[in-house]
């Protein structure tokens, strides 16, 4: 069997994993980051993109809020390409009143937010779609992050600096031997290749599905698992983030970002066993929407683009409450400690506004055990693409704004590797290896502007394997059509330049199937009507569909059981291996037998 | 001036009732909101390439002889709206189309039995039934043997053709698992192109950069490289005329089988058919009252008094309802937020000018977007009597008569059948309305 040796390993690249991979290998650790899908597929994608001033948290959760208001100032300094500094306002509706507003601002303060009290006047004037019959309102320091983006610039860091990123490669057991872990066994979901890595530091940064990993050591956690449920507008509706001022609730949040608006969220508790294919239910989209216009009432007549739904990975402390009451605050569990089981570390609870706080406290344990000293620079050090102010040069490229304008606002300086310069002498990497390099800034998706040298880029550079992959790298398919149009395309850029990595076809009938999931709950007016005039191209006009013969389709279904199957048997035998002595596994191991 | 009859919607259904009531003599009037679905459409003319089942369609068997199948589809499906027509009717109704299309100067062909079906190439590699093409006929024998070589050729940095997934779409297919199939770029300097490149353009307008050096370039080009290529498949951006006379050139100089296919949107071929059917509408004394959207009807005694477009109000004696699916706003749905129950089941499907009552799926969409078994709002649409006509509470309007998308009763992209329904569904509304005012005449 296959046998990788490293000094770390991260299981799980949502924002965590990929914080801890970026921290790792700034430290020169040589680490490697497993990921059983790809990066930012869990619960870092499938939330609003707030970046919290902590203010939500300043009345209820004191710590939290500090925590938050740190990682803020923070984050605006690394990742100032995945950021937008949009601030605030926390608003009092009639039936809030303004006692809360009282006890707000004092929480504010003491958690060191700054906070300015505006008349109902002056709030609509700097955001006109606030509901007008507003009482008051409070500014605060919130902006917006892309949670993609933001984990896609760590992993890019981290593999500058020499660190391994292995996606579709799932932990399917613990390697312990003599009381420690020492490594993980790996499945290649792609292939169905087993393997070993062999570590001295395993981190779990699995977030929700912590448990898992926690329980091929027969260790066990108490996780509660809340399932939040947000939808996108089809345009971007407000400049500034908008809050209730009361306390924390149901859709009571509207996030600007990019293109669009995200209402959010619920809070639902569900089972350890619902935390895959989650559907958003007609209840979840009444609440969003009965609420969310309370905050902007023209929300009633805005296009849904879609809806989607994430997991919360909070640990309980106690046995009784609700979510909204146990805190938001990371868990890291070193288990050499807390169990006498050195080698295994978990990362969790938190959320995306302390990834890197939480990072550096998995980091910290690892480097303790590893005897490494060398300090965290995460907090100090900016992430690619945050590195140059690139918004100023771009405006010497001979390109519309809004090419040059979406790309660097999506990559920062790193925007330069592949937007094509008129100037001959500036050769970039992509210019060398493509045979037509006058194609690059051609439009493949015009909803989000994005570039043919884009997409080669995220291939090349970002470790994209999939049209999904893509949409998470570059924004591709996000905006008002869906990826009708530009899927297509990008399906045949691939099949012409990178069917070495990407299966074209294939990712092409996930992609639409996967944009399809967020639509089906809120298909009703123009989104209805999108989704014909989509059906009528990719099915009528370019017969899709049959692209697939029913024989390939049951193939497919069976591949698919069977890469259930190859999963549930690969943890099975992991289980039985870890009942031999280390010993006998150790020798197996060495014969290179498939166990 | 008193019209006979107005049609409400200027896409495939509805010009086509123009054509007919205009030419059996009738003051007719079209009136359209705007671009239809036509401009992305392929350009080709379907009538059936799938028969349903209740579990959506026989994907293995497209089917040869479309209009003998039309019998036996009405048997197990009443509600098709095929079964109301007959195969007679669908055969009269697509043979009649043929021939208004040739008075056009567009050339559509069937294949050389008339009764067959054809293969029809997409952007994508797929094949799909059809029965009318456009520029050319058979390109592709029904059995597809002895295709050996491919090619999918592609102006460089044109994005709305797709040759290279098109090669692997095709390769897909199992009688071409031995060909040869494969993508081309022509690199071209598009002289009419003012200096724009391949990349910024949409079919139209690289359609008007191209000019004869780009033609030598593409005939030489492929004489030199794909001589022995059984079929050639271009974008349809060769011809902006209606006849075709650059792609027949370009066939002649090299001898080359070449098919120019729809693009993504717009489509040349499907704004050509466009451009041919208002043409001929015109050319019969039709009148076309554009950027009119209808939003609601004036009913009396059982009958359309007028509609109106929120500003001035039209009044005929007979009114053909062609406003399309929910993409053309014939159809929609928009839950009632402040409702008690937002989001009953089934969803509450309106027609929005007439509120006319409809048959809505219980199933309305599927898990899978490319579903073998189709969705349920594509099937959406008005309810007709016994005798054909459209209802509020039950209650049948006399002077109304519809045709087109906005019927629903069966999925004409899952089944290859699109082209037909519009036009036979139109054909026999005109013909209700010409017997109409015929009678009418008789009496008085």
């Amino acid at each position: 069997m296959k046998r990788l040796e490293t000094d770390v390993v991260i299981i799980g690249g949502g924002a965590t994993g990929a914080g801890v991979f970026r921290d790792c290998c700034l430290r020169g650790m040589r680490t490697i980051l497993v990921e059983r899908n790809d990066i930012a597929t869990g619960t870092t994608g499938r939330n609003h993109g707030l970046l919290h001033s902590g203010a939500r948290y300043a009345v209820t959760d004191g710590h939290s809020a500090t925590e938050c208001i740190r990682e803020n100032r923070t984050l605006k300094h690394i990742a100032s390409h995945c950021i937008e500094n949009t601030d605030g306002l926390f608003i009092s509706l009639p039936e809030d009143g303004l006692e809360y507003q009282a006890k707000f601002i004092n929480g504010c303060a003491r958690a060191g937010i700054p906070t300015e009290i505006l008349t109902p006047e002056q709030a609509l004037r700097l955001e006109p779609v606030v509901n007008p019959s507003l009482i008051g309102a409070v500014r605060i320091p919130d902006g917006t992050i892309d949670p993609f983006r933001i984990t896609s610039s760590n992993i890019l860091d981290g593999r500058e600096h020499g660190g391994t990123l292995l996606t579709d490669t799932r932990a399917v057991g613990l390697i312990i031997q003599q009381g420690q872990v020492a490594g993980i066994h790996c499945l290649d979901v792609r292939t169905g290749e087993r393997y070993e890595i062999r570590a001295a530091q395993v981190i779990n940064a699995t977030g929700a599905w912590c448990h898992e990993i926690m329980e091929y050591a027969d260790l066990s956690v108490d996780m509660y698992h809340s399932r939040g449920a947000l939808l996108i507008m089809g345009h971007r509706m407000n400049g500034m983030v908008i809050n209730r001022c009361r306390k924390p609730g149901d859709s009571d949040i509207l996030v600007p970002g990019d293109t669009v608006s995200v209402i959010g969220t619920t809070s639902t508790h569900v089972g350890r066993n619902e935390l895959e294919n989650m559907e958003v239910t007609d209840e979840e989209v009444r609440v969003l929407l009965e609420e969310g216009c309370k905050l902007a009432p023209s929300m009633a007549s805005t296009r849904i683009l879609r809806a989607y739904c994430g997991v919360r990975p909070l640990v309980s402390t106690s046995s009784n409450g609700s979510d909204r009451t146990i805190s938001r605050g990371l868990v890291a569990i070193d288990h050499a400690d807390s169990d006498n089981l050195p080698g295994l570390i978990t990362i969790t609870g938190g959320k995306l506004m302390t990834y890197r706080l939480m990072a550096e406290v998995a980091t910290d344990m690892a480097a303790k055990h590893l005897g490494i000293s060398k300090a965290c620079t995460t907090a100090s050090v900016p992430l690619p693409g945050a590195q140059g102010d690139d918004r100023a040069n771009s405006q010497s490229w001979s390109l519309p704004n809004t090419v040059s304008g979406s790309a660097v606002y999506r990559h920062g300086d790193r925007a330069r590797n592949f937007i094509k310069e008129e100037d001959k002498n500036k050769q970039t990497d992509l210019d060398k290896q493509e045979s037509s390099p006058r194609w690059r800034n051609a439009v493949v998706c015009e909803c989000e502007v994005v570039t043919r040298g884009e997409i080669l880029y995220a291939v090349d550079k970002l470790n994209a394997r999939s049209l999904s992959d893509l949409r998470r790298r570059t924004r591709i398919g996000m905006g008002p059509c869906q990826g009708e149009m530009c899927a297509c395309r990008t399906a045949s850029l691939l099949a012409a330049t990178r069917s070495d990595v990407v299966s074209p076809l294939k990712a092409l009938h996930e992609f639409v199937d996967e944009r399809w999931k967020g639509v089906r709950p809120v298909l009703w007016g123009d989104g209805l009507r999108e989704a014909e005039f989509s059906y009528w191209v990719q099915e009528g006009l370019l017969g899709l569909g049959s692209l697939k013969s029913d024989q390939q389709n049951d193939q497919q279904n069976d591949q698919q059981n069977d890469s259930e199957a190859l999963i549930a048997n690969a943890v099975d035998a992991c289980a039985a291996d870890e009942t031999l002595s280390g010993q006998q596994a150790e020798q197996r191991a060495e014969q290179g037998e498939v166990v | 001036m008193r019209r006979q009859c107005l049609v409400i919607g200027g896409g495939l259904a509805g010009l086509v009732a123009g054509i007919r009531c205009a030419e059996a003599g009738l003051k007719v009037a079209v009136v359209t909101s705007g671009e239809s679905g036509l401009a992305f459409a392929s350009g080709a003319i379907d009538v059936l390439g799938y028969m349903p089942s209740a579990a959506g369609v026989h994907l293995n068997e497209p089917v040869s002889r479309p209009f003998e199948k039309i019998d036996e589809l009405a048997e197990y499906f009443p509600e098709h709206p095929y079964a109301r027509i007959g195969r007679d009717g669908v055969y009269k109704a697509m043979d009649w189309f043929h021939g208004q299309l040739a008075e056009t100067g567009l050339s559509m062909f069937t294949a050389s039995d008339e009764q067959q079906n054809q293969w029809r190439v997409t952007a994508a590699g797929a094949l799909r039934p059809t029965w009318l093409s456009q520029s050319v006929a058979e390109v592709l024998p029904w059995d597809l043997q002895n295709v050996k070589r491919v090619v999918f050729v592609n102006i460089s940095g044109f994005l709305d053709f797709l040759p290279e997934l098109a090669a692997s779409g095709l390769k897909r297919h199992p009688a071409f698992r031995n060909s040869q199939v494969e993508a081309l770029n022509i690199e071209l300097p598009l002289v009419n192109g003012m200096g724009a490149t391949a990349d910024t353009m949409r079919a139209p307008q690289l359609c008007r950069a191209l000019g004869e050096k780009d033609f030598n370039i593409i005939a030489s080009t492929l004489m030199e490289k794909v001589q022995d290529a059984s079929l050639v498949v271009m974008p349809a951006c060769l011809d902006s005329a209606l006849d075709s006379l650059h792609l027949k050139e370009l066939r002649r100089r090299t001898g080359l089988n070449i098919i120019d296919v729809a693009t993504l949107p717009p489509s040349l071929p499907g704004i050509h058919m466009q451009q041919a059917l208002q043409h001929r509408f015109a050319a019969l004394g039709g009148f076309l009252i554009p950027a009119t959207g209808i939003r609601h009807g004036i009913i009396e005694n059982g009958r359309v008094f007028n509609v109106s477009n929120g500003e001035d109000l039209l009044t005929a004696d007979h009114y053909i309802l062609a406003s399309g699916g929910f993409f053309s706003k014939g159809l929609n749905v928009r839950p009632d937020l402040n409702a008690e129950q937002v989001f009953s089941e089934p969803l509450p499907v309106k027609e929005p000018i007439f509120g006319l009552d409809l048959n809505t799926p219980e199933q309305f969409s599927e898990r899978k977007f490319l579903s073998r078994t189709g969705h349920g709002f594509i099937r959406a649409g008005v309810r007709l009597n016994r005798d054909h006509q459209p209802m509020i509470a039950g209650q049948p309007l006399t002077n109304l008569h519809v045709a087109g998308t906005v019927l629903g009763g069966c999925d004409p992209v899952q089944e290859c059948s699109g082209g037909g329904l519009s036009i036979s569904t139109a054909w026999q509304a005109a013909a209700k309305v010409i017997a109409d005012i015929e009678a009418a005449g008789e009496k008085a």
